[in-house]
């Protein structure tokens, strides 16, 4: 992984384009609720756009996990930095 | 073993006491194990059912060992096709026995084979088998997978609890035991449940069978209506209650079921709250996993392949519970209402813009409206999962009809029962208009009489005295506990 990239810029862009919304600025405390419009089919919009981004893939599982309550956008770029340090 | 019952509170008393005396996280392991086979044992009628049990679980586990060694799309695909045709045989889905030639002893509509809890069973071991093959999957052993898929507290009707999360707890069996205040949470919630189970849900299922037979009449329809959704709610929010206090007491967190479904604003908002953990699973397993494919391959299409994957989705959970005509209505109906939903918010996205959209999600009247729509679109679906389609539209032509003629049909009964309803409506859409009021009202209240052991031992006396007052009245008339709708889906 890049050490110079900025994961987080880079959400936040993929946020604005997914859900039409050039305001959204990411917090690592926000969750589903805090978005308007974050629904399952929005998620996966979400992720295959992140994917696509960012050259990952995601699993079902992973995909499933942050969806759940106690996840946030923190865990979310956990997630990503995660996996694009794993190559 | 009846979970709302007099034996399972003393099976539940007697396997506490033991695992909480018990030393370390082995033997607490094996006296879990001893006692899942112990609750397991009268729910399987005979040696072939046993059979058919074990086989079942050596197959799928068999199978996630084949998949752990080579994890290919092949593999995965034949253990999926494998799990559900043996699920669709063991279901006597009759629809088979019209396209295969089964011989006789083996007839998919006559076999005596009843595997309980088949259905969380193929869940379990579809995401299992999924999860495997994408490398996420905790490690596995036939001792792990045999206790969680037979853990008693999940066996028989959920809640579909995720491999990961079983074994996080699994491996800290060893911990201390919970605090008296926790404890005591959940004692009173398995006998929250009972109550739930045994003497409302009882009490509104009598009232739904009395009315079943009088439908013609605008009263006994509306409640046929009504009632049989707020006895299912109570049925199996019950039997949820009590598997989540058990499970609690033992130091398992299961994951809940319900989150008040009856404040769902639309039909996708109610699966979000209604039976979480098989909407969830759908949602993953189902719904996600096709989306992903189609939204991929046809991006521009991907809106309509929403609707039509959730459609599907919703339908699926539909026809899970059943194939007859009844439940393939129920299936339709959810399918469309989730179609319909999400095609609604795309055109009010569209059409408002995001301020407008905003206001338009936070107004009161709005809300409310949305509530009381899907609360009885919910009713509608639920009158087909009740009953047969002829007996339905039945219930269904009765209220009509004399919703056509309705000054005429309240003239025909006394005032009390329309002021009663009126009533009882009234005072129901005040508590929704004020609904975030009462909510937080009623949390801040169960926050403070959670947080002192005295209050709750009090409320725990008083649930021990009604549950004791309903065993009472079963042994007495020599009833049968109620039983857990959903054991037999």
């Amino acid at each position: 992984m890049n050490p110079l990239r900025d994961v987080r810029a880079e959400l936040q862009e993929i946020f604005r384009q997914v859900f039409d919304d050039p305001t959204i600025i990411l917090k690592d405390e926000m969750t589903a609720a805090d978005v308007e419009g974050w629904d399952s089919v929005t998620h996966i919009d979400l992720l295959i756009a992140v994917e696509r981004a960012m050259g990952i893939k995601f699993a079902t599982a992973e995909m499933s996990r942050l969806k759940e309550p106690d996840q946030n956008i923190g865990s979310f770029i956990r997630l990503i930095e995660s996996k694009l340090q794993a190559g | 073993m009846a979970v709302c019952s007099l034996a399972f509170l003393f099976f539940c008393g007697a396997v506490v006491i033991v695992y909480h005396l018990a030393p370390g996280r082995l033997l607490r392991q094996v006296i879990l194990a001893c006692a899942s086979g112990f609750f397991l044992y009268p729910l399987v009628p005979d040696l072939r059912s046993w059979e058919w049990f074990a086989v079942m679980l050596a197959g799928t586990y068999l199978a996630l060992v084949l998949v752990r060694a080579r994890p290919r799309g092949a593999n995965v695909v034949i253990g999926i096709a494998a799990g559900l045709a043996i699920y669709l045989y063991l279901k006597r889905y009759r629809l088979l026995a019209d396209f295969i030639p089964f011989p006789s002893e083996w007839d998919i509509r006559l076999h005596p084979v009843e595997v309980v809890g088949l259905s969380y069973m193929i869940f379990k071991f579809l995401h299992m088998l999924v999860d495997q093959w994408q490398g996420q999957l905790a490690p596995i052993s036939p001792w792990r997978y045999l206790n969680y898929q037979l853990s008693f507290f999940t066996v028989t009707a959920g809640p579909i609890q995720r491999y990961n999360d079983f074994i996080r707890y699994w491996e800290e069996m060893d911990l201390q035991p919970s605090e008296t205040r926790e404890s005591l949470l959940y004692w009173i919630r398995i006998l929250t449940g009972m109550i739930k189970v045994g003497l409302l849900g009882a009490y509104v299922l009598s009232t739904y069978n009395a009315s079943l037979f009088e439908t013609p009449a605008l009263g006994p329809a509306l409640i046929c209506f009504y009632a049989y959704p707020v006895y299912l709610y109570l049925n199996f929010s019950g039997y949820t209650d009590i598997v989540i206090g058990a499970a609690g007491l033992l130091g398992f967190r299961l994951p809940e079921n319900f989150n008040r479904p009856w404040l769902s604003r639309n039909v996708l908002d109610f699966w979000d709250r209604w039976h979480i953990t098989l909407t969830h699973w759908i949602r993953d397993y189902v719904f996600m996993a096709s989306y992903k494919v189609a939204a991929t391959k046809f991006p521009g299409a991907a809106r309509y392949w929403s609707y039509a994957l959730l459609f599907l989705a919703l339908f699926l959970a539909g026809v899970w519970h059943g194939t007859t005509d009844g439940f393939v209505m129920f299936g339709v109906l959810n399918g469309l209402g989730a179609a319909a939903t999400r095609a609604y918010g795309d055109v009010l996205r569209a059409t408002l813009g995001r301020s407008r959209l905003h206001a338009y999600l936070h107004n009161r009247t709005v809300r409310l409206v949305a509530i009381v729509v899907t609360l009885h679109y919910v009713c509608l679906c639920q009158l087909f999962f009740a009953s047969d389609l002829d007996r339905a539209l039945a219930i269904l032509r009765a209220v009509g009809e004399s919703l056509a003629r309705l000054p005429y049909t309240i003239s025909e009964y006394s005032w009390q029962g329309p002021a009663i309803v009126i009533a009882v409506a009234v005072v129901l859409l005040a508590a929704l208009w004020r609904s975030d009021l009462a909510g937080s009202v009623f949390d801040r209240l169960a926050l403070r009489v959670g947080a002192r052991t005295g209050w709750l031992s009090t409320i725990l006396c008083i649930q021990c005295a009604f549950v004791a007052g309903m065993f009472f009245v079963d042994w007495a008339f020599a009833q049968e506990p109620p039983p857990v709708l959903y054991m037999k889906f």
